[in-house]
């Protein structure tokens, strides 16, 4: 028997205040000033560099000020045709994730150039996110290429180890608690594969600490580590 | 300094504030002696107009009551508060109990007939203070209902969640209602009430379990409005008559959103007398399993609502209570729900009404239990296999 929680919801994670800037100093500035020159920017890093996190973040904070903005997972959203991009180009903000994902893909290189034309017309800020840099990523459409290559790049590196943990710490802090130190060495020690799936895992500990109404300690990261993973539990 | 008070005029607040005030030894042992450590665990006598006043804090608490006495050359000290709370509360009710400064300030005399206590007494000036900023919102809300909203939900608080926002009681407070939540993600405590509360915008003070606790005790059903001060993260307020003060910092935090939690709809309801449940809940609480406290609940039209439980020796049980089942669709399949006996028993607790209604959809829904009269909600998320 396990006990159900209440779907009280979370406050959001990917947040400006979440994101440890160490090691990729700058692109706080860089979004800042964005809007200004009316511009674009290409981000560009490995798995765990931050990507989704600055393009959620930047949403959060534009409907916060009550700006539009839309963020767009085009790897998910790559089965749903280039249609799924209509009506965009009334946001003030544009934020493509994995832009990668639907390059040389039929229809879809048509529509994201014209969805940057409009943009720029509109005066929006365009913002999009891949693993190369936008010289590095094959295009089709020379059009679209010449208008990739002309966004502001910016490389965002994975964080090292005492950074993650800062990340981690923030994140449990956004949520409504402190992490112990000692419990994100073991999260640490005993998850290899980068931030992603740490902050799954801590998700993870966020809910069976609900459910359980326990405290997320060492000993509860081990009992949570050992039980296979179980499906989030909703109302 | 000397003055006298009768016992009982004493030994009711002295409860209150002795609660207030820290126990010593729950304070680090490190720093145990020093006059700031004696000086949390003191009382504050203060002399004020008509007499006197004692004041309790623990740093993020504050609680004073004004004592009526007639006295002379009254001046601040402090006296040990769960040692006068223990000596005063075994004179005999009528006593009257006098209070005397020796003359360097050094000990206060403690007497009553034969009985004779020189209690050390640490500088006035050690005692903490909670510095609050300027007045930001001031509301008034009827004590009676503030006392009705707290007591409606505080069971529901979070206990030790390191969600420090979850360990105290949300008042969401409109222009025109004020509603108390309280929640540990298992279960949920909603209480709303009409009122005028002279606030434009909305304000979600969250006030901590422990400032909750006090206030249920010293709020009474008086029908008089209490203005509540909100500031930053401090809240005051004054009991009227001049009889207690109190202030409290809050909770730091965002409450999560309660209002998407609040089922609006539930297929099956249920009415119970909630005396009778209540008794069979209890009684059925030794064949519950002795981690989970599951129970199964299970709705059947024209049948009695069943109890049922089993614990990990394998003794069972089966309660029955009556019941009146509504339903909005024409069907009549039977709903299961497990959920914690003790949750149900503390939401009957909390209605005060003479019958409770349960409203279910199905085994994996929250179950809704609602006074037969009365708005408060309580809801109750239940256990899966």
């Amino acid at each position: 028997m396990s006990q159900l929680i209440l779907p009280l919801g979370s406050n959001p994670r990917h947040t400006f205040a979440n994101f440890c800037t160490d090691g990729n100093e700058g692109i706080l500035d860089a979004l800042e000033s964005l809007p200004r020159q009316g511009g674009s920017l290409w981000l560009h890093g490995p798995q765990d560099s931050g990507k989704t996190h600055l393009l959620q973040a930047v949403c959060h904070q534009a409907k916060a000020r009550e700006v539009s903005a839309a963020y767009l997972p085009l790897k998910q959203m790559r089965e749903l045709g280039p249609e799924a991009l209509d009506g965009l180009e009334q946001c003030l903000w544009i934020c493509l994730d994995d832009v990668d994902a639907v390059l040389e893909q039929g229809d879809w290189e048509q529509r994201l150039f014209g969805l940057i034309n409009q943009a720029m017309d509109h005066g929006a800020s365009l913002l999009m996110a891949a693993r190369q840099p936008a010289e590095s990523v094959s295009v089709a459409l020379p059009d679209l290429r010449s208008r990739l290559r002309g966004a502001v790049s910016f490389p965002l590196h994975p964080l090292d180890d005492e950074r993650q943990s800062e990340a981690l710490r923030r994140r449990a802090h956004s949520q409504g608690y402190d992490l112990p130190e000692d419990a994100v060495r073991y999260m640490q020690r005993h998850v290899v594969r980068g931030l992603g799936q740490l902050c799954q895992l801590l998700d993870q500990l966020e809910q069976a600490s609900l459910s359980q109404q326990r405290r997320i300690t060492v000993p509860f990261v081990r009992e949570v580590l050992a039980q296979p993973p179980t499906s989030e539990s909703r109302l | 300094m000397k003055f006298t008070i009768e016992q009982q005029a004493l030994v009711d607040p002295l409860r209150k504030l002795a609660s207030t005030a820290p126990d010593v030894a729950s304070l680090n042992a490190s720093v145990s002696g020093t006059d700031a450590v004696n000086a949390v665990a003191s009382i504050l006598i203060e002399p004020e107009k008509g007499g006197v006043r004692f004041t309790a804090t623990d740093n993020t608490l504050r609680l004073a009551f004004h004592i009526p006495v007639e006295g002379e050359d009254l001046k601040p000290c402090t006296v040990p508060a769960s040692t006068l709370l223990h000596i005063c509360s075994r004179f005999s009710a009528g006593a009257e109990i006098c209070f005397e400064l020796e003359g360097d300030g050094k000990a206060m005399n403690v007497s009553h007939g034969r009985s004779r206590y020189k209690l050390v007494v640490v500088d006035a000036n050690e005692f903490p203070g909670i510095t609050s900023q300027d007045d930001e919102y001031e509301l008034s809300l009827p004590e009676n209902v503030l006392r009705s909203l707290l007591s409606s939900v505080r069971y529901a608080m979070a206990q030790n969640d390191m969600r420090y926002y979850l360990l105290g009681v949300l008042l969401d407070v409109g222009p025109d209602s004020v509603t108390a939540v309280a929640t540990d993600g298992h279960r949920m405590a909603v209480a709303e009430h009409a009122v005028q509360t002279g606030v434009n915008e909305s304000v979600q003070p969250i006030i901590p379990s422990k400032g909750v606790e006090e206030l249920t005790k010293i709020l009474t059903d008086q029908e008089q409005d209490l203005v509540l001060h909100l500031a930053g993260n401090h809240l005051r307020l004054e009991l009227s008559g001049d009889r207690c003060a109190f202030h409290t910092m809050l909770v730091d935090g965002k409450y999560p959103d309660y209002r998407t939690v609040v089922p609006t709809e539930r297929k099956l309801r249920a009415e119970v007398s909630r005396e009778a449940l209540i008794k069979a809940a209890e009684r059925i609480i030794p064949v519950t399993d002795e981690l989970t406290q599951a129970v199964i609940l299970t709705f059947k039209d024209g049948e009695n609502l069943e109890i049922g439980a089993r614990n990990n020796k394998g003794d069972t049980g089966e309660e029955q209570v009556e019941m009146k089942i509504n339903r909005d669709d024409g069907a009549e399949e039977e709903v299961k729900i497990s959920i914690n006996i003790k949750y149900l028993i503390d939401s009957l607790q909390a209605l005060g009404c003479p019958d409770a209604v349960l409203a279910v959809n199905d085994g994996s829904k929250s179950m809704l239990i609602t006074p037969s009269e009365g708005s408060s909600k309580h809801i109750i998320m239940p256990m899966k296999a």
